[in-house]
């Protein structure tokens, strides 16, 4: 009979392959565990952040919206008069959609900015996507069955009104055995009523994208050097899925300061658990390439 | 203070999960059921950090969670395939040919395999593998005496129970 020693035997354990892609799934655990931990003691609260932005010479408005998936429901109206901005402007409660099925129940505010003819456009815009949402939730709900639970609640309120901003944040609590979030924001400049992309922020010679991309590669690099726990495809070995260049239908806002901030959905520059992804540009950078007005 | 010992937990896995697979791996011979158990290991730690004793090392408390991962989803597996055959399956979809280690761990049961896994694989103390298994410190020895026996194992020099 052949000897055994122990020795060769642990030889042969450690020889056992371990996955590539198992630390990139243990991680992925540890945040979903986090995440769990603080919806224990809080309630997952995920803020929004909706920028309305009103410079008193150029402006631009930018009304944010947070999709998520999901809600259903009796329509209440509710013609509630929120902030003024200026004279121009102002942003109501058009209605509330509330919906209560047991396990599954949603409280979406969908809100409306009343103005000149400009804004009709807007209107139709936000509404069709809080419909969109509203109509994923009755989905979500209709195949939820008794399972589960699937809640969703979605708020609005002014954080920020100054001269130069209007500031619209949405609070966003998500309750569900899996969270899937998205961010839709619809920058608008004040006096056109027209939607801009990032495009408009810059000098049409700059190479604005290129500035963007590097400032946003590096803040990554940072952040993953800083925090084991953070990671984005960078340098990933699946190339494809690397962050290279952003697009110039970016999402995007402009913060309190005047800066401006680019949002990543769920998945487009991180793994999920990294949740929605934001960029805050320091003005530093797009100072000498910036049109004038839009940013601070 | 819990938020200390949650980063303590997190190192810990991020550190251990090669041996904590493996580990897993011994029970399932299969790379996704052993992925499987070691993320939904991770995410029992983390949820429960604050449940590690002082008495005992994480690296035990982690191997225990491991452990008890692994014997529910061999559990599950075997209800599953009820009237087939007994032995979960051995690593049949995997390229990855099983080495005679694991073969010989076969003819332990699943304690003695945990045991000796624990005790000469990742060369825990006879007092964490108490802390794993949760049986007393002599069950734990003559658990260990039984499977080297079984194993035919000679004990080099150096080598001890």
């Amino acid at each position: 009979m052949k000897e055994v020693h122990l020795s060769d035997m642990k030889r042969e354990y450690e020889q056992i392959p371990v996955p590539a892609e198992l630390e990139f799934r243990v991680r992925a655990s540890i945040q979903q565990a986090k995440l769990a931990r603080k919806k224990e003691r809080t309630v997952m609260t995920n803020v929004k952040r909706i920028i309305i932005g009103i410079g008193a010479t150029a402006a631009a408005f930018m009304v944010g919206i947070t999709g998520l998936a999901n809600t259903n429901a009796s329509i209440a109206h509710a013609m509630e008069q929120i902030p003024v901005l200026g004279a121009i402007t102002r942003v109501v409660t058009f209605r509330n959609y509330d919906d209560d099925r047991g396990n599954t129940s949603a409280h979406i505010e969908v809100p409306q900015i009343e103005g000149g003819q400009e804004v009709s456009g807007l209107n139709d815009t936000i509404k069709a996507y809080t419909d969109t949402i509203i109509a994923q939730y009755e989905k979500d709900a209709a195949q939820q069955g008794t399972e589960g639970h699937y809640d969703l609640d979605l708020t609005y309120k002014v954080v920020t009104d100054n001269d130069k901003i209007f500031a619209l944040r949405f609070d966003q609590t998500l309750i569900m055995a899996s969270g899937n979030e998205s961010v839709k924001i619809y920058d608008v400049d004040k006096e056109t009523g027209k939607i801009i992309s990032l495009s408009d922020l810059f000098n049409p010679d700059s190479d604005y994208i290129s500035v963007l991309t590097q400032n946003i590669q590096q803040q990554m690099r940072d952040q993953m050097a800083a925090d084991d726990s953070v990671y984005y495809w960078l340098d990933d070995e699946v190339e494809d899925w690397n962050f290279k260049e952003l697009s110039p239908d970016a999402t995007f806002y402009v913060n309190d300061k005047g800066e401006l901030v680019i949002v990543f959905n769920e998945g487009d520059v991180a793994p999920m658990y990294m949740g929605v992804c934001e960029f805050t540009i320091p003005s530093s950078v797009t100072q000498s390439i910036a049109k004038p007005g839009y940013l601070g | 203070m819990k938020s200390v010992k949650l980063q303590q937990v997190e190192k810990a896995l991020l550190e251990l999960y090669p041996s904590l697979y493996r580990l897993a791996y011994s029970y399932v011979h299969n790379p996704d059921d052993a992925m499987d158990i070691v993320q939904d290991s991770a995410y029992k730690a983390i949820l429960r950090a604050e449940d590690v004793k002082k008495q005992e090392t994480i690296k035990s408390w982690l191997c225990r969670i491991v452990v008890n991962t692994s014997l529910d989803a061999l559990r599950t597996k075997r209800k599953e395939s009820t009237g087939l055959e007994n032995i979960p399956d051995a690593g049949k979809e995997d390229a990855y040919e099983d080495l005679d280690v694991l073969r010989a761990l076969e003819g332990l049961d699943e304690r003695e395999r945990t045991v000796v896994t624990l005790r000469y694989f990742e060369d825990m103390k006879l007092s964490e593998i108490v802390n794993v298994t949760g049986e007393n410190l002599s069950t734990v020895k003559s658990i260990l005496y039984r499977s080297l026996k079984k194993l035919k194992v000679t004990l080099a020099e150096g080598e001890s129970i």
